[in-house]
């Protein structure tokens, strides 16, 4: 029995996780290049994880594939007895049985997926958990547009934007291999002794979810393998309600609250130091490129700069180019991955060189956008105001077509050139405003 | 084999894992509850307890007041002795509490937790189990998870105030109902039944020895076990302290909470309720509460039906005896 800081009693070999991990019924023995949507990319990590022994769902349109998924790999008896799906009666559910689930034992991961007005369900919970120090859990969240007035069941990040404030360490991702990727990576982050906190890797609704492409899948001993060693911590961890005599979840007056909100704060802020390290590993274990706190594409000599999430990413990337030529402007493009907390200093040092940037949002806002707010924090922060064009486009899913993001590449050349925004912001599709003047 | 259960002697020699430090009110029922739970738990089983926010938790999980719950001064040697308690939002604590369980069981299924299935409790006010969190009850009882989940019932939303809830007795003045309504309290035990549970109870702490029986029972019984515990609550009642207990028994004597208990695909059995010739009547119950005195006044030592309120108090016994034959009907019940 060990007494670890104020937590309480911890009984050291109360719970002996090698018998876990040698119940684990491996899923690849080796580097496998399979074809699958974003939802079975993501689902995967859990199958393959020994630390992962139950796996919890509600369903809910476009992330219901993620349980239905781990449902028949389980139920079809590959995973042995090491492992279950465990499926709620509702998404609250799910959030609160993460909490009994990784509070009973600190080395799980403790995991779950949704969407939309499902997030906004466990919103009770998932705001608790983001203060809980329970950095063991993880909410796969597949971006869809809340809430239901209208009822629309394709990507947009509204809902990821609508619990930014949750405590959750929250990482957009597009595409197959990074959803998978990301989600490998993220318990190292949440679980550092440093951090403990909660993750939420977060990708679009059918445009990755329902769309297939190449997955290169990793084999089981390498993924657990890296994520023992990304955990190693001379730190002692923390007692479960299972291995420990332990409180969790106390009340507290005024007297004492804040001094929890500073340790919150502290935790989630020392995850963009812990972000970089974790992902050293990946890249030097796997290869590819670990979590980076933002995309750059042609930024080395960018005059202005789009900054922009999602899948719809890849045609910017692709039209950067011809951006460039016909506009006659050195045009860059950064793809935002961390989004809580928020890359500040990395992103305004990034920017420092533009003379204006255009930030694209797919999200409905009041005002400006959720990430224009944020980039404006940031570069006034850094000490500069940086003329911002703020653009709408993609809500719900909509496709955001070349043309949409050539007139956002004019609007943004035209801003630097004004020193000011042609408008406060703008509803783009197929390159047209959709909004009247404002 | 079912396990064989220690007599109230031997389970009152326990080490009680409920401590002083609490700030429940003097002669809180919760609190006498408390300590016979904390003492039934020392069964040579590892104690997880999940709370959803209610009296029993603000008043025992206060930081940074010292922790009302674990055994002994100090930390124990032994993690069989150890405690782990959460609490997590108002009211979900029987979900929380099933994963618990489930993580110990499939943790145990590997190999990997070599103890006894640990003792697993969830513990919410009224509010949080029939009310707000009637879903997560129903659903962990119809799941089956093999926890036992305490609820006090003290008929109102006590933590905030003492409003109505849907298990206030009619005509019980609450802080947004004055006077009360005719409304009666949601079926609780039938709801639990019929949902599945392995072992329903209903237990006042003034029946000690009853209510000690029904937390061994419930702790030993297969599936879902659910103990209701009517909660005579001093500040939101309003009657003079030293009567919780007397009130639990009359709550049981009068048919309005009778002691019950039965297990799945058994008979059940009614307990500390005469026969109707020989109960008290309700009003016997009511009086001395200030939540009914609209309705009944002592008047020289004895109950006084306020003039005009004589269907009210028809009513409620009306009530109580149905109730008493409902009960007798759910006893029965496959």
């Amino acid at each position: 029995m060990q007494i670890v800081g104020t937590y309480g009693a911890r009984y050291e070999n109360a719970i002996d996780l090698s018998a876990l991990r040698g119940a684990h019924q491996p899923q690849y023995a080796a580097r496998t290049e399979i074809a699958v949507d974003g939802n079975t990319a993501a689902a995967i990590p859990f199958l393959q994880w020994w630390r992962a022994p139950i796996m919890a769902g509600f369903p809910i349109t476009p992330s219901t594939k993620w349980l239905e998924h781990l449902a028949a790999v389980v139920g079809a008896g590959k995973c042995g007895k090491a492992k279950r799906v465990k499926l709620l009666e509702a998404e609250h559910a799910a959030a609160d049985y993460l909490v009994g689930m990784a509070g009973s034992c600190r080395e799980l991961i403790a995991g779950t997926a949704t969407s939309s007005v499902g997030l906004d369900h466990m919103t009770e919970t998932v705001r608790s958990l983001g203060a809980s120090g329970l950095g063991n859990v993880m909410i796969v969240n597949v971006c869809r547009a809340t809430a239901n007035y209208p009822l629309c069941i394709e990507g947009d990040p509204s809902d990821h934007f609508a619990h930014r404030d949750d405590g959750f360490i929250q990482v957009m991702c597009r595409g197959k291999q990074q959803i998978y990727d990301t989600i490998l990576q993220l318990p190292a982050v949440g679980m550092n002794p440093r951090v403990l906190t909660p993750t939420m890797p977060g990708f679009f609704g059918i445009k990755d979810s329902h769309r297939s492409g190449k997955l290169v899948v990793e084999p089981d001993e390498a993924v657990n393998s890296f994520l023992d060693e990304a955990l190693a911590s001379t730190e002692p961890t923390p007692p479960g309600l299972l291995d420990g005599d332990t409180s969790m979840g106390s009340c507290v007056t005024s007297a004492y609250f804040q001094g929890f909100k500073v340790g919150q704060k502290a935790r989630l802020q020392a995850a963009l130091d812990v972000i970089p390290r974790v992902a050293g590993l990946f890249e030097k274990r796997f290869g590819r490129r670990g979590i980076e706190l933002f995309e750059q594409f042609a930024m080395e000599d960018a005059e202005v700069a789009l900054v922009c999430l999602g899948p719809d990413a890849g045609t910017a990337v692709q039209q950067l180019p011809r951006m460039r030529d016909e506009l006659k402007a050195r045009v860059g493009l950064i793809v935002l991955r961390v989004l809580t907390p928020f890359p500040s200093v990395a992103l305004a040092r990034a920017l420092r060189k533009v003379n204006a940037v255009g930030v694209v949002q797919h999200a409905y806002h009041h005002g400006r956008g959720h990430i224009a707010l944020d980039l404006a924090d940031a570069l006034a922060e850094s000490g500069r105001l940086l003329p911002t064009e703020s653009f709408f486009c993609g809500l719900g899913g909509a496709d955001v077509s070349p043309s949409t993001w050539r007139e956002m590449a004019r609007l943004t050349v035209s801003c630097a050139m004004r020193g000011k925004p042609s408008r406060r912001w703008h509803l783009l599709h197929e390159g047209h405003e959709l909004s009247e003047e404002n | 084999m079912a396990r064989a259960l220690p007599t109230f002697k031997s389970h009152a020699q326990r080490d009680d894992a409920f401590l002083e430090g609490h700030t429940l009110c003097p002669g809180c029922t919760e609190a006498v509850a408390f300590h016979e739970i904390g003492r039934a738990t020392d069964n040579g089983r590892k104690t997880l307890v999940a709370l959803g926010t209610f009296c029993g938790e603000v008043s025992t999980l206060l930081y940074p007041n010292v922790i009302s719950w674990g055994r002994g001064k100090r930390e124990p040697a032994e993690v069989e002795k150890s405690v782990g308690i959460i609490h997590n939002v108002f009211e979900s604590a029987p979900t929380v509490a099933e994963a618990m369980s489930d993580t110990a069981r499939v943790l145990a299924d590997v190999g990997a937790w070599k103890g006894p299935q640990p003792n697993v409790i969830s513990v919410s006010g009224d509010g949080g189990a029939l009310s707000i969190g009637l879903r997560s009850l129903l659903h962990s009882i119809h799941r089956r998870a093999r926890v036992t989940v305490v609820v006090y019932i003290n008929e109102v939303f006590a933590n905030t105030g003492f409003q109505y809830s849907p298990t206030s007795l009619p005509f019980a003045d609450s802080s947004t109902l004055p006077h009360g309504g005719a409304a009666e309290p949601i079926d609780h035990i039938g709801l639990a039944i019929v949902a599945g549970a392995g072992y329903v109870a209903q237990a006042t702490t003034g029946y000690a020895p009853f209510f000690a029986e029904c937390v061994e029972e419930a702790l030993a019984a297969e599936g879902t076990s659910v103990i209701f515990v009517p909660a005579p609550c001093i500040t939101g009642w309003k009657f003079e302290e030293g009567l919780t207990a007397e009130l639990g028994r009359l709550g049981s004597q009068t048919g309005l909470f009778p002691c019950f208990r039965k297990k799945r695909g058994e008979p059940g059995q009614i307990k500390h309720v005469p026969e109707k010739a020989k109960r008290p009547g309700v009003e016997q119950f009511l009086v001395g509460q200030q939540r009914f005195e609209h309705v009944v006044r002592a008047v020289d030592g004895k109950p006084q039906i306020v003039p005009g309120r004589e269907s009210d108090v028809a009513a409620l016994q009306s009530y109580a005896d149905r109730n008493v034959e409902r009960l007798e009907k759910l006893a029965l019940f496959p």
